[in-house]
């Protein structure tokens, strides 16, 4: 695979710096490519300088990196308007994925009057009393007697689950959406259900074994 | 408009939310139009007595800070569809919370749309009970027959006498225990409403049946009207609209009760009936 690649996407080109190869080879390789680029096209009518978007992958470059890359580039007046970008993820960003997605597990009752709140998603091991209240930002997973109320996807997060049995809840929550538990089939519930929202944004009954189909779940954080 | 009443008492677990919440049923069943307020903040009741405790969604506190419209908050008994709503308590704020101001919009609001708004009180004499008798026209004193209770009624009634309530403050004897009455060993009724010097509404037998039911989130008025302590709550809500009922849930053996007058009293002069 080339070090250094010149694309054409959407109207918009692109130099990607494979961030596997040695970055002084990819310098020398864009100026072998910006340099043929220039002898090819100076012999047609010469052009006004594009826009470009340098993207370098996985990898970040320093300051000094940035400047030496932009520089080259400019140097050739092929492109102007050099954008720089990568897809490497910055400290917040990466710990709010971590958050959004780690498995929070709750061992302690959640008692009448409580609400306890997580980021993330929640295996519940400890039981809520009625009127306590868990909520999660992710999917709540039931492993213990549920009396209270669980709230999943709170408070807009359409994509969270709730899985496990609910028969003797009071209220099933997810996103903006509330069902009473009473008003459901209540025979019909058992550990094996299954409750997401939609696409109509109602929510929905299934079986777990079904949860590839409806809602493919993207990676769970364990600690 | 409708009437605000508040059931109080002053000690705990004399029976004020099992009255609130009977005394709410019996006036449905009199085909009245009944809302609920539980003031118990951070430790509700009245919403299991009525069995709606799994259908509360907003409560009193997102109503007084203004999370949600009063209307939205309201709780439907499935039972008595569009006569009997209930506004809980939340489960998880203090009584610091309730603002009366807000709380005056609210039940004047509420006043407008039902017959009845029923207020169960807190016990103690503090904010959830102030809050309470300044939304109030009236008040329900409730009192067991013991020395203790009639004892914290009295310094309830002393603080509601220096309330303006419209309709006055009336008197109802909760879990009078008929063995102890026949045996002479219960405190007697007279000498209660004598102590209090407030007018008796109404006398309610204590029963199993009452504690057996509302374990089931159930009312002993809806499930057993032929049950002694429900005819108890029956004639208590009869008696506010105004009926002349003889007080006579317990055979008074000295039959002492005060001759009850006749010139109309609150109730019945609040609800234009002259029978």
């Amino acid at each position: 695979m080339d070090n250094v690649v010149l694309k054409g996407k959407n109207k918009q080109y692109y130099l990607e710096i494979n961030s596997d190869s040695d970055l002084k080879q990819s310098f020398k390789d864009i100026q072998k490519l910006l340099a043929d680029l220039q002898k090819s096209t100076k012999e047609t009518a010469p052009t006004d300088e594009l826009p470009v978007i340098i993207d370098t992958q996985n990898r970040l470059l320093t300051k000094k990196q940035m400047l030496d890359l932009t520089n080259l580039v400019a140097k050739f007046h092929l492109f102007s308007n050099i954008k720089v970008i990568n897809k490497v993820l910055d400290r917040a960003a990466a710990e709010k994925y971590v958050q959004e997605n780690q498995l929070n597990i709750e061992t302690k009752i959640v008692r009448s009057g409580q609400i306890v709140t997580y980021q993330g998603n929640l295996l519940l091991m400890g039981g809520v009393h009625r009127s306590g209240e868990v909520r999660a930002s992710g999917d709540i997973y039931i492993m213990s007697p549920v009396d209270g109320i669980v709230h999943a996807g709170y408070p807009n997060n359409n994509q969270a689950i709730i899985i496990g049995d609910l028969s003797h809840a009071s209220q099933l929550r997810i996103s903006d959406l509330i069902a009473i538990v009473a008003d459901l089939e209540v025979d019909k519930l058992t550990e094996q259900t299954l409750f997401y929202v939609n696409d109509l944004h109602n929510l929905a009954q299934d079986q777990v074994q079904n949860l590839n189909d409806i809602k493919p779940q993207k990676g769970i954080v364990l600690d | 408009m409708g009437t605000s009443i508040v059931v109080t008492s002053g000690k705990g677990g004399v029976g004020k939310t099992t009255t609130a919440a009977n005394l709410g049923i019996a006036l449905v069943k009199n085909k009245k139009r009944v809302c609920a307020i539980d003031l118990d903040v951070g430790l509700r009741n009245l919403d299991t007595m009525l069995g709606l405790s799994n259908r509360v969604i907003y409560d009193l506190i997102d109503v007084i800070e203004n999370r949600v419209d009063v209307n939205q908050a309201l709780v439907e008994h499935p039972n008595f569809k569009n006569q009997l709503y209930l506004l809980a308590a939340s489960q998880n704020a203090t009584q610091s919370n309730l603002n009366i101001a807000r709380m005056q919009k609210i039940v004047a609001q509420l006043k407008a749309e039902f017959d009845f708004v029923i207020l169960d009180c807190p016990a103690g004499i503090e904010t959830g009970f102030k809050a309470a008798i300044n939304v109030a026209d009236s008040a329900i004193v409730v009192t067991t027959p013991e020395v203790a209770a009639v004892g914290d009624a009295d310094r309830v009634v002393g603080i509601l006498e220096h309330s303006a309530l419209n309709y006055g403050i009336h008197l109802v004897i909760n879990r009078v225990r008929m063995q102890m009455v026949e045996s002479g060993t219960s405190m007697d009724i007279q000498s209660i409403v004598n102590r209090l010097s407030v007018p008796l509404i109404g006398v309610i037998v204590d029963d199993d049946e009452v504690i057996a039911t509302s374990n089931q989130g159930q009312s002993i008025v809806a499930l057993e009207s032929d049950n002694r302590a429900a005819a108890g709550y029956l004639n208590l809500a009869r008696r506010i609209l105004g009926e002349q009922i003889p007080l006579n849930e317990i055979d008074f053996a000295s039959n002492s009760l005060p001759q009850r007058s006749s010139k109309p009293g609150f109730w019945q002069r609040l609800f234009h009936r002259n029978n």
